[in-house]
This record gives C-alpha cells, sequence and structure tokens, in this order.
C-alpha cells in the first residue's frame, strides 16, 4: 500500500515537475493585455472606448494553477528553484526603440484612419489586424488611399507583435501576443467601429 | 433584337390576315368565331371595312390572335387605318394605329404606316410609340421576301428598363448576375439591323450615355457618372461575327478593384475589330487599341473563348513611368517596399502568351526610381528586362549609373542575363561597386514559384574602406578594411541569408561576421541577426580612435545572437577580454581607468582626487567587460568577480596597479549608450 502511495506521490510530482514546467514559460496574459491596453490607448487616443477591467486571464492562470493540499508543497519547491525566471517573465516589456517607431507610425496614421472605423469602411478583423469592410462607403478616388493605409497599417502590426515576443525574448509568444492584441483592439473601440468575430461582423 | 423580329413577324402576320380577307364593299362587317390560317389561329374576329375620301377605312378586332413563336399570343387586338389604299399588287395604309396586349410586351398602342407589295413580299413599315418597358421605340423596317431591313431609334431608354425587357429572354443564370449588380443609365439608342428570315445578318449600333452608374454587389467594379460612346457593327459572314467597335469614355470615373480610373481627368477610349467564331465560341480580336489619353496606348490581339484568354499579343507605347506608376502599377504594390516610390522616366513593354507560355519584355530609358522613406534608390537605369517561364530565352541587359540601399552606396553597374523557365540566370559575373570596393556576384539565379521570390548568389566582397562606410553609416571615422568571400547568400520569403563569413580588418586585429540573416530588409522593422567574433584588436589603435583613454594591449571578443532591430541593436551576448596568450604590454592610462569606471556605473574622477592621480598609467593583468543585452537591459559582468561586484581591470604586472570593479549589473542600455557617448567626448579626468 505504502508503494502504491510513494509511487503515486511520485507520479504527482513527476507530473507537477513537467506542469510547472509548463507553468514557468507561460505566457503572461494578464501582463499582455495591460501592454496592449497601454499601446492601443496611445495609438488611439483617449477618445476611444475606456478600457474595460481586465481578468479573465489571471482568473484562468489561477484556476490552472489550484493545486490540492498534497501537491502545494512540490510546487512551493519548484518555483522557489525557478523563481528568479519567473520574475522577470512577469511583465512584458513593449518599450524598445523599434516598437517606439512603430507605435508612433501607428498613431500617426490613426488620424487618417479613424474616420474610416467611423464609417465602418475599415473594420477590426478577428486576428488583429484590419480589413477594408464595406469598399461602397469609401469614394471612388480615395479607395486605394485607404487601401494603402490598411496594408500599411497591417505591415506595422505584425511587425508590432513580432517585436514585443522577440524584445521580451520570447519570439514564439508572437500568436498569443497577436491573440491578445486582437481582443484588445475590439475592446477598447469606440462605438460604431465594426469588428469581426467568427466570420461576422459586428457593430460596438 | 428578339422584340424587333418579333414585331416585324408580327406585323406581316397581322397584315397577312388582313390581305386574306379583305373584301371590296362600302360596308362590310364580318365576324368569325374561330379561324386557322397558316400558323395563325383567332378568335372572335370582327371586321368592319368602310369606304372613305382617302380610300378604304378599316377596323378590326380580335379577342385572341395565336402566332407561333417567338410572337405568341396577342389579346384584345385592336387594329384601324382610316387610309387604306388597295392598288394592283399593293396597299398601304399610311396613318394606321394598333393596341394589343402581350405577355411579354404588356399593353401596346402604336402608330404605323406601311406599304406593302405582297405579290413581291415587299413591305416598308414605319412604327412610333412603341413601348418596350417604358422604352419609347420608333422603327422603319423594309421586309422583302425573306429579307428585313430596320432602323430603330430610342432616344432616352432607361438602363433598368432595357434589362426588364431582356430578362425575359435571358437564361436564369445571367439573371442572376444582373441582380446582384445595381446599374443605372439613361441611354440614347440608334441601331440598324438586317438580317433574313430569323437571322439577323448585320447590326450597326450607336449607344450614348452620359450617367452609366453601375456597381456589383461588394463594390468592387464601380462606374459613377460615366459619360460614353459606343459604336458597334457587326456583319454575319459563314456563320461567323465580324465585328468593328469603337468607344469612349470621356467623363466620370471607374474603379476596378484595385485601378482607380478619372475619365474627366484622362479620357480612355477603345477601337478594335476581330470575329465571333460561332462555332467554336471563339473571340477572335484581330488588332485592337486601348488609348488613355496622356498616359499610355496599348495595341493588343487576342483570341478567347470565353472562359480563357489562349492567347494574347500585347504592346505598349512609350509611357511616362510617373503617370503610369500611381494609376497602374502602385494599386497593385500596397504593402510591397514598391508601395510607395517617387519615378521618373520612360518605359514600354511587350507581353506575348498562348495558353500556359508568356513572355514579357520591359524596356527601360533613364529611369529614376527613389523608395519614399528613403531606403533605396536607383538613377539612370537603362536597358531591357523581361521574363519568361518558356525555354526560349530572353536576354536582360540592364545598367544603372548609381544608386543606395539604406546607406550602402552603390556604383555603376551593368547586369547581363537570360531569363528563361521562370527563372533568371546571370551570364557574367555582376560587378556591383560598394563604397570603394566591389561586390563581385556569381551565379546569380533568381526564380519565382508559388508567389514568392527567391535569389541565391555567391560572390567575394573586395576591401571596402572602414573610412567611407563608417562615413555612409554616421559612425566615427573607423580604419580598415572590410572584404569577405561568401560561399552563398540567398533570399527567401523576404528573408536573406548570408553562408561563409565577412571579415573585416580593423584596429590591427580581424573580426569574423558569421550567421548573417536579415529579416524583411524593407519591411516594417528590418532584423538582422549575426554572430560576430573579434580577435585580438589592438587597443592603443582602438582606445585613439574613439579618444577613450589609451590603454595598451589586446582585446579579444564576441557578439553572439545579435539582433538588430530597425538597425538598432536591440539584443546581443557580448563578451571582450584580454587574450589568454597576450604578451604584449598592458597598461591603462587615468583617462581610461576613469571612462570605465564610468561606464561601469561609477563616478567619474575618483582617480583625480586620490594619490594615484600622480600615475599617469597603471599596468593591469586582465580587463574585459561583458554584456547581454535584453528588453533595453544590460546584465553586466567583467572579468571575475570582485567583493559586491566584478573586475572590469584586473591589477597586475609592475605597480602602480589598479582594479577597476564594476558595482552595478543591470544597466539600463539606452543609458550605457549615453554613458558611451559622454565617455568619447568627454574632455576625461583633471590631473592636478
Amino acid at each position: 500500500m505504502k508503494v502504491v502511495k510513494w509511487f503515486s506521490g511520485s507520479l504527482t510530482t513527476m507530473f507537477l515537475l513537467a506542469s510547472c514546467v509548463t507553468i514557468n514559460i507561460y505566457f503572461p496574459a494578464a501582463a499582455a493585455e495591460k501592454a496592449a491596453d497601454r499601446i492601443i490607448e496611445d495609438v488611439w487616443g483617449p477618445e476611444t472606448a475606456p478600457v474595460e477591467k481586465t481578468g479573465s486571464s489571471e482568473e484562468q492562470q489561477s484556476t490552472l494553477a489550484q493545486p490540492n493540499h498534497g501537491e502545494k508543497l512540490a510546487i512551493q519547491v519548484l518555483n522557489w528553484l525557478v523563481s528568479p525566471a519567473m520574475a522577470a517573465d512577469a511583465n512584458l516589456n513593449i518599450s524598445s526603440p523599434a516598437i517606439n517607431t512603430i507605435q508612433s507610425k501607428m498613431k500617426k496614421r490613426h488620424n487618417q484612419l479613424k474616420a474610416f472605423y467611423d464609417s465602418g469602411a475599415v473594420g477590426l478583423t478577428g486576428n488583429g489586424l484590419i480589413t477594408v469592410r464595406d469598399a461602397k462607403a469609401i469614394a471612388l478616388k480615395d479607395r486605394n488611399t485607404v487601401k494603402s493605409l490598411v496594408a500599411d497599417e497591417n505591415k506595422d502590426r505584425n511587425a508590432l507583435y513580432a517585436e514585443i515576443a522577440r524584445a521580451n525574448g520570447h519570439p514564439e509568444w508572437q500568436a498569443d501576443i497577436q491573440a491578445t492584441f486582437a481582443s484588445r483592439w475590439v475592446k477598447n473601440a469606440a462605438k460604431g467601429w465594426w469588428y469581426n468575430t467568427g466570420g461576422t461582423w459586428q457593430k460596438k | 433584337m428578339k422584340f424587333i423580329r418579333t414585331w416585324l413577324i408580327f406585323c406581316a402576320a397581322v397584315l397577312l390576315a388582313w390581305q386574306s380577307v379583305a373584301v371590296s364593299s362600302e360596308q362590310i362587317k364580318i365576324t368569325i368565331g374561330s379561324w386557322v390560317f397558316e400558323e395563325k389561329q383567332a378568335e372572335n374576329l370582327d371586321f368592319n371595312l368602310t369606304l372613305t375620301d382617302a380610300g378604304i377605312g378599316i377596323k378590326a378586332t380580335a379577342d385572341v390572335l395565336n402566332f407561333a413563336e417567338p410572337i405568341g399570343q396577342l389579346n384584345n387586338v385592336s387594329l384601324s387605318c382610316n387610309e387604306l389604299q388597295l392598288k394592283t399588287q399593293q396597299y398601304a395604309c399610311l396613318k394606321g394605329s394598333l393596341a394589343f396586349t402581350h405577355a411579354k410586351l404588356a399593353s401596346q398602342k402604336i402608330q404605323f404606316s406601311i406599304k406593302a407589295k405582297p405579290e413581291t413580299a415587299n413591305y416598308i413599315v414605319s412604327v412610333k410609340g412603341l413601348k418596350l418597358a417604358e422604352i419609347d421605340i420608333s422603327l422603319q423596317a423594309e421586309l422583302e421576301n425573306d429579307n428585313w431591313h430596320v432602323l430603330l431609334d430610342s432616344p432616352t431608354a432607361s438602363l433598368k428598363n432595357i434589362t426588364t425587357v431582356l430578362s425575359a429572354y435571358l437564361s436564369d443564370e445571367n439573371i442572376e448576375t444582373l441582380t446582384s449588380w445595381s446599374y443605372e443609365a439613361d441611354l440614347s439608342i440608334k441601331a440598324e439591323l438586317s438580317g433574313q428570315k430569323k437571322q439577323l445578318q448585320y447590326a450597326k449600333v450607336n449607344l450614348a450615355t452620359s450617367t452609366l452608374n453601375l456597381s456589383d454587389e461588394d463594390g468592387f467594379f464601380v462606374a459613377e457618372n460615366t459619360a460614353m460612346l459606343l459604336d458597334l457593327d457587326l456583319k454575319l459572314i459563314n456563320h461567323d461575327w465580324q465585328w468593328q467597335t469603337d468607344m469612349m469614355i470621356d467623363d466620370g470615373q471607374a474603379y476596378g478593384e484595385p485601378v482607380f480610373l478619372d475619365f474627366a481627368e484622362s479620357a480612355l477610349s477603345f477601337s478594335g475589330k476581330g470575329v465571333w467564331q460561332t462555332d467554336k465560341q471563339k473571340l477572335l480580336i484581330n488588332q485592337a487599341k486601348i488609348t488613355q489619353q496622356d498616359i499610355a496606348d496599348l495595341t493588343f490581339e487576342l483570341e478567347s473563348d470565353l472562359k480563357i484568354v489562349n492567347s494574347l499579343k500585347l504592346t505598349t507605347s512609350k509611357i511616362d513611368i510617373q503617370k503610369l506608376y500611381p494609376i497602374w502599377l502602385q494599386p497593385f504594390l500596397a504593402g510591397t517596399a514598391a508601395a510607395n516610390l517617387e519615378l521618373s522616366g520612360i518605359t514600354s513593354a511587350k507581353f506575348a502568351m498562348r495558353d500556359d507560355d508568356y513572355q514579357l519584355t520591359i524596356d527601360l530609358d533613364n529611369i529614376f526610381i527613389e523608395d519614399a522613406d528613403g531606403k533605396f534608390g536607383f538613377y539612370e537605369l537603362n536597358g531591357q528586362t523581361g521574363w519568361t517561364n518558356t525555354s526560349e530565352p530572353l536576354p536582360i541587359e540592364l545598367s544603372w549609373q548609381g544608386g543606395y540601399v539604406y546607406a550602402v552606396q552603390l556604383g555603376a553597374t551593368e547586369v547581363i542575363a537570360e531569363t528563361k523557365l521562370s527563372q533568371l540566370d546571370i551570364q557574367e559575373t555582376w560587378v556591383l561597386p560598394i563604397f570603394d570596393g566591389e561586390l563581385q556576384l556569381n551565379g546569380f539565379s533568381l526564380k519565382r514559384s508559388d508567389e514568392q521570390t527567391q535569389w541565391t548568389f555567391n560572390g567575394l566582397l573586395t576591401p571596402i574602406s572602414m573610412e567611407s562606410l563608417s562615413s555612409a553609416m554616421e559612425w566615427p571615422t573607423l580604419h580598415g578594411k572590410l572584404s569577405g568571400v561568401i560561399p552563398e547568400v540567398s533570399y527567401k520569403e523576404q528573408n536573406i541569408y548570408v553562408d561563409g563569413a565577412l571579415m573585416l580588418k580593423l584596429f590591427g586585429g580581424t573580426t569574423v561576421i558569421r550567421n548573417l540573416q536579415l529579416e524583411q530588409p524593407f519591411g516594417a522593422l528590418p532584423q538582422l541577426y549575426a554572430d560576430v567574433d573579434i580577435n585580438t584588436l589592438d587597443l592603443e589603435t582602438l582606445t585613439q580612435t574613439f579618444d577613450f583613454g589609451k590603454i595598451t594591449g589586446k582585446l579579444d571578443g564576441q557578439v553572439h545572437k545579435l539582433r538588430l532591430s530597425d538597425w538598432q541593436p536591440v539584443q546581443f551576448d557580448a563578451q571582450f577580454v584580454t587574450p589568454e596568450k597576450d604578451k604584449s604590454r598592458r597598461r591603462i592610462s587615468q583617462k581610461a581607468v576613469d571612462n570605465l569606471s564610468q561606464i561601469g556605473g561609477g563616478a567619474s574622477g575618483i582617480l583625480s582626487r586620490s594619490f594615484l592621480r600622480f600615475f599617469e598609467d597603471f599596468s593591469y593583468q586582465k580587463l574585459g567587460l561583458n554584456c547581454k543585452l535584453l528588453n533595453d537591459t544590460c546584465e553586466m559582468s567583467g572579468v571575475g568577480e570582485a567583493e559586491q561586484g566584478y573586475y572590469i581591470v584586473k591589477g597586475g604586472g609592475l605597480p602602480p596597479r589598479i582594479n577597476v570593479v564594476g558595482y552595478t549589473r543591470r544597466v539600463d542600455w539606452p543609458d550605457l549608450i549615453e554613458r558611451l557617448k559622454s565617455v568619447s567626448q568627454g574632455p576625461g579626468p583633471v590631473i592636478q
């Protein structure tokens, strides 16, 4: 019986060891949301919708990390072992010369794009980019200007997501950062702007 | 066309019926319940014939008149003519009226005149007031035996009404396409048609509008307030239609994804002739010309089965590229490196295609290209370039007088190459002057597959002086040479990989750059990756160059995992240390000690305040500094651990010796850069 208990305890620890490593490189979703909000607020300016308090991902993390009594000790030991690295990862740095350059380009471009968000001509896609949603809402002579604004914006957005991931030493986070931004752009969007969710366009 | 034919057959049929029952009498009234004759059938026919001053008056009514298709059934038919003239073998009605209702033609009330010679089957008919879906139509028709000739005029026809009429004769598929478009136009139509029996043999159509508005469902193809004139001639010869057309659009705007045309600024005309082969269902355009006023002429020949283009030959005139680019090139280049160019010069092109094979040649005459953001530019670009997927090679000869890519200056060069099978290969070594050196490219090969461009070459970089390079990069003036043998440079998926090594002869040592990779060189944030190894730099030369304060000895170093984002260093793992086997004299001056301690986070001028100020320099055993840069923070360390810090300089050898210890382990990278700048610009410690 003791053997079984020892074996199951060891197995739990091994499992935790493995899972703890996973937690250790877990994408800092809450930090990413805050970072995204800061950038979005700067790019779009304060006139867009007020930022809603985030918390879903923090809850998600704490739910994931809810161990039973027997597992707590192992987690504490492992946390102690890996704590310095964890501390560094908890925040997401979004300030580097490259990020600042992109951000200021996007901010400048927003002055031109805003009217097209307002009119519904341009909408937010589900993957953190933008697209011409309703070409008919744009005068013929302005169509290619808008198309090129959209192409430039997407080029910058893709570069921004990649750079935040790289600047934080985790290029593999790019997709997560893009997904976080995708939801935060929508959350921060002004009333009346259009966004795509699951292939359907919706108006805020 | 079917309406006109329908109408003519109908008129002829009514007249034939009329002719069959016309009997001379002062007043005759005939009532027939049901009558079948030839292919016609009538019900409740009433004829009233009266003699008038001008001839015979006739009034005929029928509840139903049935004709063979395409006329079909007419209801409530009423026909009257007050001036019926009956002569030998001919009759005429100079002023008549006809009313009926018809399933497709709706209710009609028309005025007509007719001159008929039944013996020779010759009829001349003139009709006014025919309304087809609210379109007023006047027509004159002449029929002789089976031949007919019609002149048709409709000064104000609405396009919407025309399509309503036509929809009765279109397939469901065509109707579906029509309903997905919105369109509106007032048209003036004149047509001359002639044919035999049911077969149209000649048509000449003149169409004019000043208000054409149309758009597809998504707004990808739109015309707004377009003014258009169209002439079309069709002639049936041996079952094939020979056609000739002239079209001119000189007002309004149009957008066809992604091209925008403003016809008021530049009128567009099209003229062409060709054949529609009915049995093969093939369209041949033998000779066609599109002219965009003041911009370009384009002549072409085409063969198509309407689903695909089987062959095409196209030639452009000499075009001012400055006018061509914003309309015809830029819209296709959004988001690419060529999205925003400033151009001048003349270009022309030829394109030939048959089935899947094509050849494109482009002539360039004194072209100037510059990226609006100043990322690249080329001047006096001349020659011929092209592309083909066939096995027949096309020669390419291109030259330019100068150019630049970012800060890299390019000199005059000429490329001799050929293209075949979707690939371009240089025929001779391409010598590309860079600053005062040369990049010799051998085996340059470019291909496109799956919409991706790839190229490779191997090359040799002959020495470039660091003076010219450092000046272009706005660095402090450096002395030395950059050269390299490059086994392979390749470009794939917007990334450039440099295999092999670039060698820098700098400060008496050798610096080797390996694993050089460039991601999206013209993207929003170009990324450069490299590993740099530095061997036995002479510190004396280095410190003199930067006015750092004299240090003698050698220095080894490495900057691995270097990443530049937008050409700024953002990540690396750098280590600099005195080589183990260095036998040279190792001395460090007061100024250098002070500067090094500043870099390490210490205060400046400590030495000058202590007794050590009496010594000009100090001997050292080892010096070194490491910086691991990530996230704008430099993790610093030195040549060994000291109490609460790390040694940057470890004293040794003959006294006086000195240790420099750094205490700050995490340094803000922008701060560090500032410190380095102030060190190299500062006056240094004051020795009293």
